[in-house]
């Protein structure tokens, strides 16, 4: 391992009264690689995060210890978030959001499904038209705008996976650096029963290491990706890929256990720095010529409306009153089959094989948006007996346990899917709930639209399909419809767009209403997509990162 | 939407705490209960405890939650990670061994009705007290699938059950369809 690449602390360390170029908040897939891209371009980086630093001697294979509690995400009891259906109900205290709480953000527990989005999630809008009761609109940039940024993440974080492979495929300028992980009994099925359908199952592209690449290892089939950090370095976090980087330069510093809870602006209307809590909840003031929000899209639009002034008394960004609005999560559903044979789906990555014939609906099914599906087992035991069975599956006695010892027979078939951007679903900030910290909790208000409920449906039905085509002797799926929580996808709510009236940021992530302030996460996304945003969301932060150099470099 | 349904059946209740609870332990404090006796359970709690417990994972001619010390686990945790669990366990198991006296006198408690009558008023108990009953099925799946450290899972005995093995690396093939 080259010293560039290790996963060493360096970096200076900037005093508050330094007024340093970026101030990046959050250092996960977006702000990792912000953090990489503009402190190799020059300029002078301080990296606030709201959680610590971890690294792989903390990432330990205890379902009990890290699946259900905090170790690596936001903890409910210190930040507690709070649910409704509509803005007429008092929300009430429920973990609505999930989401990465540590250098490395999401990351470093992801399962590490890559997705590129296709051409038709940039331009829905226009092609098929509006949706009544949805506020679709057209990114304003297309899926070529992007590309080489989706080559730039699969080439520079490491993504294994094989071009050509799906017939779906948006073009692509470059083959993926690595190849693909090996198929598991899970992708096998997938592919005899995609081949019965008249359909392709392609290779997963994954953010984890095939082979090793840049100083790190290949993947040891451990198989406890999901929700876990990984223990050798395979999975392509920001952790252990943007941002020893960025460090590597001589000018990033990652701060961690710093809750920013202000940005601050002067008379002018620009950014000046922000306030945040240290390890110590001591309030600090950080100066910074220009401010990076990738919060994500719950604590982006949160911060932007506690960093309400005189100026900005709907919040920050926010003269348009789109912060926090069009809040989407990607749909989806759940069904599981019983196979004769072992498919030991706990051993190796998540996925191997995914399925996009549902990428695009027939039209004559009246469905908008659509789908994608993967084959998989990712319950580890104990998530198994406790959900894994379904809702309507033994609970417990001789049939449970008949269940439990079906372990390594079962297969998950799980579909992935659009939903539509409501503007009154928000994230907002709960007017009574506080955190531990005395700020105003985030409130969640979902009500998916009825054609979320119609897609989860036929992706249901379609999954039986599948599972009945694989060879299942039993199968069972879950209840389609409104989501669970916590959700985890968070999506939509600074939305990018030309308009200043409809849109939050600009086609480069520049904020309307304050032109040294930068919202790079998937709160600009305009679409969902049909699931895996991460990929997109690091394919935005290169592009963003780009522009916010030359924006720098223009203005002095 | 990988995570969807994460603590699906669980999110909301009381059970969630088995969960979650250990979210405020450092893992090197942690030192499960050894010996004989329980720190939180009496004899008789702990009686009827495993009796419930056992007819949620029975031993047939596999083990079963009783072998797995699934109470241990349970008892460690009320007296640590779970111990806001403390109030729902001590009066749920309390009402149930009342009840049981008053329908069964002299039969000495639940854990010693036959199995059926144990299945029945079970049925029962989680239409009556569903927070009570989810509470010990979850924490029941916890104890028997829960890193051993834990005192329940003894001997990797729910692993076994279910046939996951905890080596955490492997190479393919993985499966028999990948063969």
């Amino acid at each position: 391992m080259t010293a560039r690449h290790s996963v060493g602390h360096g970096g200076p360390t900037y005093r508050p009264s330094d007024e340093v170029d970026f101030l990046v908040v959050g250092a996960g897939a977006a702000g990792g690689v912000m953090a990489r891209e503009l402190a190799q371009a020059g300029f002078q980086v301080l990296v606030l995060e709201q959680g610590p630093r971890l690294g792989t001697a903390d990432f330990q294979h205890d379902e009990y210890a890290v699946s259900y509690l905090s170790a690596l995400t936001n903890n409910y009891k210190q930040q507690p978030t709070t649910l409704r259906r509509t803005a007429t109900q008092k929300a009430s205290i429920a973990p609505a959001v999930g989401y990465g709480r540590c250098v490395g953000g999401g990351t470093v527990h992801f399962t590490g499904n890559y997705w590129r989005f296709h051409e038709i999630d940039f331009v829905e809008r226009s092609r098929k038209g509006a949706v009544p009761g949805a506020d679709l609109d057209d990114w304003p940039i297309s899926y070529a705008d992007l590309e080489p940024y989706y080559t730039r993440v699969e080439w520079e974080i490491g993504v294994s996976g094989l071009a050509g492979s799906s017939p779906f495929d948006p073009p692509r300028s470059k083959p993926y650096p690595l190849p693909p992980l090996p198929i598991k009994s899970t992708g096998v099925l997938a592919e005899r029963a995609a081949k019965k359908l008249g359909w392709t199952a392609f290779p997963a592209p994954m953010a984890i290491l095939s082979q090793p690449y840049r100083g790190r290892p290949g993947c040891i089939h451990c198989g406890w990706c999901e929700t876990f950090g990984c223990e050798v370095n395979a999975k392509s976090s920001t952790l252990v890929t943007m941002i020893p980087e960025a460090e590597a330069t001589g000018r990033c510093e990652i701060r961690p256990n710093s809750y920013v809870r202000k940005i601050e602006t002067n008379s002018q209307g620009r950014v000046t720095g922000v306030k945040y809590f240290d390890g110590n909840r001591r309030e600090v003031f950080q100066r910074a010529k220009a401010v990076v929000v990738s919060a994500n899209g719950a604590e982006t639009p949160r911060l932007l409306l506690m960093s309400r002034s005189n100026r900005f008394p709907d919040g920050l960004a926010n003269s348009s009153g789109m912060v926090g609005r069009h809040l989407m999560f990607n749909g989806g559903s759940f069904a599981a089959g019983v196979f004769e044979g072992e498919i030991n789906g706990y051993k190796g990555v998540v996925d191997s094989r995914v399925i996009h014939d549902v990428y695009e609906l027939d039209p004559g099914l009246g469905i908008a948006g659509g789908g994608g599906f993967d084959f998989r087992f990712d319950a580890t035991p104990i998530a198994y007996g406790v959900w894994g069975m379904g809702e309507r599956g033994p609970r417990w006695g001789p049939a449970f346990k008949r269940r439990l010892q079906q372990y390594n027979h079962v297969a998950y078939v799980l579909g992935h899917s659009t939903s539509l951007p409501v503007s009154t679903n928000t994230v907002s900030l709960d007017p009574d709930v506080k955190d531990a910290w005395g700020l105003p909790a985030i409130r969640v208000t979902f009500q998916e639209h009825p054609n979320d409920h119609r897609l989860s449906e036929y992706l249901t039905a379609k999954s039986l399909e599948l599972l009945d085509a694989a060879g299942a002797r039993e199968k069972w799926s879950f209840l389609p419809g409104p989501p669970a929580w916590p959700q985890v996808h968070l999506l939509g709510t600074c939305r990018m767009g030309n308009d200043p009236r409809t849109s939050v940021v600009n086609r480069f992530h520049q904020a309307h209403d304050v032109p040294n302030l930068f919202i790079v996460d998937g709160s600009n996304f305009v679409t969902s997509g049909r699931g895996q945003p991460t990929m997109t969301i690091q394919a935005l932060a290169f592009r963003a990162a780009e522009h916010a150099a030359e924006w720098a470099k223009a203005s002095g | 939407m990988d995570r969807r349904f994460f603590v699906k059946g669980a999110a909301g209740s009381a059970a969630l705490v088995w969960l979650q609870g250990l979210g405020t332990l450092r893992p090197l404090s942690w030192s499960p209960h050894v010996g004989n006796g329980y720190r939180v359970l009496s004899a008789s709690q702990a009686a009827t405890l495993e009796a419930m417990t056992a007819q949620i994972i029975p031993t047939d001619d596999t083990p079963g939650a009783r072998e797995a010390r699934v109470v241990t686990f349970i008892d460690n945790g009320l007296a640590g990670f779970a111990a806001d669990q403390r109030p729902i366990f001590e009066q749920g198991l309390n009402a149930l061994d009342a009840n049981v006296r008053s329908r069964f006198p002299g039969v000495g408690g639940f854990a010693k009705l036959e199995s059926a009558t144990q299945i029945q008023i079970m049925l029962d108990l989680d239409q009556r007290d569903p927070e009570f009953f989810e509470s010990v099925r979850v924490a029941t799946i916890a104890g028997m699938f829960a890193d051993p450290k834990y005192g329940g899972n003894f001997e990797k005995t729910g692993w076994k059950l279910i046939g996951f093995d905890d080596r955490f690396g492997w190479a393919p093939p993985f499966g028999d369809y990948d063969r």
